[in-house]
């Protein structure tokens, strides 16, 4: 049975609004991101199948639909009817009023490559090696190699910061 | 810091509330890039059809342009084919495959749009510029020189593959070199 819609983005907004966080520049960008993934989300539904969990089925789709935005950024940007009137406000790009730890892994997170943006917020939101290479569609052995390295870099640039 | 530490910093930006989906907006924002995509394509399509039917008079008053018929409907029978294949990928359902498949098959589907423009411009356009000149009379004549043709000719297609090339370097380049280096992000 395919799962309701509103209630799928209910129970897992966190998941779009992280990601949103994380490939976004700026405000626009966050909006349009947000949107572009609820769409996306919304045509692919009735194609869940239930072979994986609800959440790494999501994380797929909201991983492939910020990658695939950015390549076409350019070209639709400002194009869409803008969300403002239906985010509450905390749904937005910046984490101001926030604490300063947050905004500054949040930093350090979009200075990666956006492929190890997606790999450092699956290992973040507690995603284990299988599912993180299930959603990727690369092998355990290269999830490893790739965090291990990239936590150190994250290390780095928390402490450069301080 | 430590890794339970990152952790517990990331999960403290979490939104308790959920957002209010208002499905109007969502529908309208339905035609982004790729709706656009899927428009353009249909567009192809009934232009290239229209342009077909309007061989059919020029037929009646031109009935030696049929000979060249057989090749225009193998062109447009292939042009039909391919255009439809684009079009069924591009529809699919590909968000919710691994990243490395679905960044493959966005590849791939520009690619195939860009040979598929480059194929049609570069075969159909120099044949409807033979029908051209013979409907305007001047084939027979230009046909008894056949350098002042081929020179014709190849001038005529050489423009076409510099404007073919310019637009699709400016349009569709920069968007597979984009996926291209997404992959190699992923050691593909």
């Amino acid at each position: 049975m395919t799962p309701d819609f509103e209630q799928t983005i209910q129970h897992n907004v966190n998941i779009l609004h992280k990601l949103c966080r994380v490939y976004s520049n700026d405000e626009t960008e966050y909006q349009e991101l947000f949107q572009d993934m609820l769409i996306q989300i919304w045509r692919a539904l009735p194609n869940f199948r239930g072979e994986a969990q609800i959440s790494t089925w999501l994380y797929r789709v909201c991983i492939n639909t910020a990658l695939g935005y950015r390549t076409r950024a350019k070209k639709t940007a400002g194009k869409f009817v803008p969300l403002e009137e239906n985010l509450p406000s905390a749904f937005s790009f910046g984490l101001d009023g926030k604490d300063e730890q947050s905004n500054r892994l949040l930093k350090a997170v979009r200075e990666l490559k956006p492929v190890d943006r997606a790999i450092v917020s699956l290992y973040l939101d507690e995603k284990s090696y299988e599912e993180t290479a299930q959603i990727l569609g690369i092998t355990k052995t290269n999830v490893a190699t790739r965090l291990m390295r990239l936590k150190k870099q994250l290390l780095e640039k928390l402490s450069a910061y301080e | 810091m430590n890794e339970e530490e990152l952790k517990q910093i990331w999960n403290k930006d979490k939104v308790a509330v959920a957002p209010v989906i208002n499905f109007e907006a969502l529908q309208k924002n339905m035609s982004g890039w790729e709706g656009k995509l899927r428009r353009k394509i249909k567009i192809d399509i009934i232009t290239n059809a229209a342009a077909y039917v309007l061989l059919i008079p020029a037929a009646i008053y031109y009935p030696e342009i049929l000979y060249l018929a057989p090749f225009m409907i193998l062109i447009w029978v292939w042009y039909l084919w391919e255009t439809l294949r684009i079009y069924r990928q591009e529809t699919g359902s590909t968000e919710s495959v691994s990243t490395i498949e679905y960044l493959k098959t966005k590849k791939r589907f520009l690619e195939n749009y860009i040979s598929r423009t480059r194929y049609i411009v570069f075969i159909s356009t120099p044949i409807s510029a033979l029908v051209g000149l013979y409907m305007s009379g001047y084939l027979p004549k230009i046909w008894q020189t056949p350098l002042l043709l081929a020179a014709i000719l190849i001038s005529f297609e050489l423009m076409l593959i510099i404007v073919v090339e310019i637009y699709v370097r400016k349009v569709y380049l920069p968007s597979i070199y984009e996926l291209k280096e997404l992959l190699n992000q992923l050691d593909y």
